[in-house]
């Protein structure tokens, strides 16, 4: 993407004003995204992303410049621009460039950019036909496919230097019933690190039709009870809740600044014994996965919690300035008009030895939450609130009807050492998250658990 | 300023390669130069400096649309864009011409010039270290103004020179260029094992009249406000939703009235052109015009020349919000609603959507019932909003108030209901306008029973 002569020359200019390191991250992405409403072609937009950032650390102080324009003035200018905005007094030089090595995990195919453009709306098409054929109450549906490539370089005056390549492909299907005057959504998404040939594994007539019945499931539902009971989360994208109850209060962009509830707690029990929870850069073709991070930085398996202990937090390399613990590979970005922070890669509680029906036969009234929603977290205080797609009524240990409008909230650190019990049935799902440095891919996945009580938001009687 | 770039020959040159290929093309581009900083613990955090530039092309052949965008805008690039974008409508016709409606580009060339209004010097005035001492001092008052106030995590001052160009086959050319200042607050407080967070925001289009330190006291004074609360006893109660929620919250169902949500059976209030849909005590009015307001504009992203348009009227739906294809294709009249950046589709959007006060004050609103849950802040909008139904659960927090007297802090409830529904009950709105921060613009709100689910 860049010659190595032009990047020393940059990294040399932006180390002129004194600072302790410099670093430019150079990205050119094409992304794609067809969708379909009312049966017919919706969206057909193709775009090129192009640009670097420039990087400066001084002691903690960042220094962040971006440019679209990669040619040799447009990348002077942004490293002078830089070298500008403080004066230190380090005498740091770059460090000659060696490749960070790591292991190529990932298997990819036909790249975005190349694949037949009408296969994919067949694929659409055939999202729209399953989906209205599955039921007379169908009023909309909207299939779509989202695909990206990443090519980026990342190198610094350390002398890491580091090239990678990465594809994201997503389908997902949103359909709306309606019923005498009653509306419903539901959306069904399958996603993975990898090109447009993932598609074909895909059964997209199945997609449609989960979606279909989850909606014609919900539209007659009552609203759920409110008020704190015992909740059964489902496995897969229930692992959302200890994405944003926990692991953004793990990211030392939180920890350095104090500004978290796990701030301090290392090595401490801060959950139930039951709980190991992992982020793992390194899964092939998954969703969230890394050969390198955002900082150059190859990829690792971090425990983040082990029987309930502390064991590590997301580290980048301010982060690890910042606080001394050791770089992670977790340091991640949007696109280059993002300087990096500690992110999440595909985070999940491990599994356990619970089983699901002995989960919900242990209580008398609650909530099945079979299907999570998206959610947030104040990492300050830890406090999160998350939607449930599809849940159920737990009535004297069995579940008694689907419910609908439930949104849990409740701290992240108090719902940790609440859950009770672990299931057996881990998987894994896609989602988007964000943060600081912008939108990225993370995998949240979980087996089943218990949490003995979390506040129920559903309709007051 | 911004330095003027023309963009006419780069146009030119792709509309050459269009008319080649019996399309046309409408092309915008989009600069900014932006700067922002933030300071932690009294020292300088991040200093972010960006110049970027984007170019979208919508191109029509046969009249279907395609689009693409790139940030590389060289010659090649941008003619590789417009291949990609014409591949685009190609296959668009290709997939499924059966009921789709042939486009055209908005042919409306008389001259409408930028809102002067928007742009001036005033940052050039101010040096680096001017810049700085503001992002300093959006930390250091909040830090100042309580000790319970013990950290401010995220604060940052934020400089934006924008310009935003669009040019099309039929001879439309427009420009428009801005300046904003902005920045925020958002504090940690503590009383001992107790901690609550809360922030403030604030935006400016002239630097003078941007104030930081406004900004920190309210901020410090929100989030020690907070503590000592408690979650409320479950059960109905008559709200009162603040005018900076209200913003927001109202914001949820902005879609609804889009002529393209019509169309796709996703609005709230599809078949109710010239219905009531809301209390009487409720007016809706999308002004372009606005002087304060950060959507002012004299043209929408087609190049038609703004207009004011009545949304609601007393609880009446008087027109939905149009662009030039969904008003030809729902024969109603073009508000001048498109949006668009340069790295999306033609859209239909808002520009400032006010919702009109009342004559009530606030403190009148929180004495009309002896009971109140004044709600200070809604959180999780993306997860507890069902935009198909109106449904509505949302992490909640506030104060209780009775008999018109403040009683405690409240925290860790959700506030259910349904937006339609919401919008009948609409008791009475405040006389409070807050200066606008988004572009939604709402008093204080009062709905004389709602969910609230708590302990």
């Amino acid at each position: 993407m860049l010659s190595s002569q032009l990047v020393r020359k940059v990294l040399d200019a932006a180390l002129h004003g004194g600072a302790d390191f410099a670093e430019i991250y150079a990205e050119e992405s094409y992304s794609s995204e067809l969708s379909m409403v009312d049966s017919k072609p919706s969206t057909a937009l193709v775009g090129r992303t192009y640009g670097a950032g420039l990087r400066l650390f001084y002691g903690h102080e960042q220094i962040y410049v971006t440019t679209n324009d990669l040619s040799e003035d447009g990348l002077m200018k942004a490293a002078r621009t830089a070298a500008a905005a403080r004066k230190g007094s380090s005498h740091s030089t770059v460090a000659p460039f060696q490749s960070t090595t790591f292991d190529e995990l990932h298997a990819y195919g036909t790249r975005p950019s190349e694949y037949d453009r009408d296969k994919k709306f067949n694929w659409l098409r055939a999202m729209d036909k399953a989906a209205r054929s599955r039921s007379g109450m169908v009023v909309q549906v909207e299939p779509k496919l989202v695909e990206k490539t990443q090519k980026i370089l990342v190198a610094n005056s350390l002398g890491v230097w580091a090239e990678d390549e990465r594809n994201y492909v997503r389908s997902m299907v949103t359909t709306l019933l309606e019923d005498k005057g009653v509306k419903q959504a539901s959306t069904e998404v399958r996603g993975t690190l990898g090109t447009s040939d993932y598609f074909e594994s895909i059964d997209f007539e199945d997609m449609a039709y989960s979606a279909v019945d989850r909606a014609k499931l919900l539209i007659h539902a009552d609203y759920a009870p409110a008020g704190e009971m015992p909740v059964v989360i489902g496995n897969g994208f229930g692992g959302v809740i200890f994405h944003e109850a926990c692991g953004h209060g793990l990211e030392t962009t939180s920890i350095a600044k104090g500004a978290s509830v796990f701030h301090g707690k290392l090595g401490q029990k801060i959950a139930h014994e039951s709980v190991t929870a992992i982020d793992d850069g390194t899964i092939a073709n998954t969703w969230g996965s890394l050969n390198v991070d955002d900082e150059g930085m190859a990829t690792k398996k971090t425990i983040l919690i082990e029987n309930g202990i502390l064991k590590s937090y997301i580290v980048d390399q301010m982060g690890a300035k910042q606080t001394g613990f050791e770089a992670t590979g977790s340091g991640r970005r949007q696109n280059y008009k993002f300087a990096p922070a500690s992110r999440m890669r595909n985070t999940f509680l491990a599994a356990g030895n619970d089983k699901l029906e002995d989960m919900i036969r242990d209580i008398d009234f609650g909530l099945y939450a079979k299907k999570m929603g998206g959610g947030s977290v104040s990492p300050g205080t830890g406090d999160y609130n998350f939607g449930v797609q599809e849940a159920y009524l737990i009535r004297n240990g069995k579940i008694e009807k689907p419910i609908k409008g439930a949104t849990l909230i409740g701290r992240g650190i108090e719902t940790l050492g609440l859950i009770s019990k672990v299931g057996a049935d881990l998987t894994l799902e896609t989602g988007m998250c964000g943060s600081v440095s912008g939108s990225i891919p993370t995998t949240v996945g979980q087996p089943a658990i218990t949490v003995s009580k979390i506040l129920v938001g559903g309709r007051a009687s | 300023m911004i330095e003027a770039k023309n963009f006419e020959a780069s146009f030119e040159l792709i509309e050459k390669a269009a008319r080649a290929d019996n399309a046309e093309v409408e092309m915008l581009v989009e600069r900014a130069e932006k700067f922002s900083a933030s300071y932690q613990k009294g020292n300088p955090e991040k200093f972010d400096a960006s110049n970027s530039h984007c170019a979208g092309l919508r191109v029509i052949a046969g009249g279907f649309e395609g689009y693409s965008y790139s940030e590389n805008l060289s010659e090649p690039a941008l003619l590789d864009a417009y291949k990609e974008a014409l591949k685009n409508a190609q296959f668009t016709a290709r997939a499924g011409t059966e009921g789709l409606q042939k486009v055209e580009l908005v042919s409306d060339t008389r001259a409408v010039p930028e809102n002067e209004s928007l742009r001036n010097e005033s940052l050039a005035t101010l040096s680096v270290a001017e810049k700085l001492d503001r992002a300093k001092t959006l930390e250091q008052i909040a830090l100042e103004a309580d000790p319970r106030v013990v950290s401010v995590p995220y604060n940052g001052y934020t400089e934006v020179e924008s310009e935003f160009q669009i040019f099309n086959s039929k001879g439309i050319r427009r420009r428009q260029r801005k300046t904003t200042v902005s920045g925020y607050t958002y504090c940690l407080a503590k009383s001992g094992e107790e901690s609550r967070m809360a922030g403030e925001s604030g935006f400016s289009r002239r630097s003078e009249l941007f104030d930081p330190k406004h900004i920190a006291r309210v901020a410090a004074e929100r989030a020690v406000a907070k503590l000592g609360a408690t979650p409320p006893e479950t059960g109905l109660y008559p709200v009162v939703i603040d005018a900076e929620v209200a913003s927001s919250f109202l914001g949820l169902m902005l879609d609804s009235f889009s002529a393209k949500s019509v169309e796709e059976k996703t609005s709230l209030f599809g078949d109710a052109l010239g219905k009531e849909i809301a209390s009487s005590k409720i007016t809706f009015t999308d002004d372009p015009f606005l002087a304060d307001g950060p959507a002012t504009r004299a043209f929408d992203s087609e190049g038609t020349a703004s207009q004011v348009t009545p949304v609601v009227v007393k609880g009446r739906l008087t027109n939905f919000l149009t662009n030039s294809v969904f008003a030809k294709r729902m024969k109603w009249p073009n508000t001048a609603s498109a949006s668009r950046s340069a790295r999306s589709q033609l859209d239909i959007g808002i520009s400032n959507f006010v919702v009109s006060p009342g004559e009530s004050t606030l403190q009148q609103l929180l004495a009309r019932y002896p009971k109140v849950i004044y709600i200070t802040d809604f959180t999780g909008y993306h997860s507890g909003y069902q935009s198909g139904s109106g449904d509505f659960s949302l992490q909640s927090e506030g104060e209780l108030w009775e008999n018109g007297k403040r009683v405690r802090p409240l925290c860790n409830f959700v506030t259910s209901g349904n937006l339609k529904q919401l919008l009948m009950n609409v008791e009475d709105l405040s006389n409070r306008r807050l200066t606008p921060t988004s572009s939604v613009i709402a008093p204080d709100l009062l709905v004389p029973s709602l969910s609230i689910a708590g302990k």
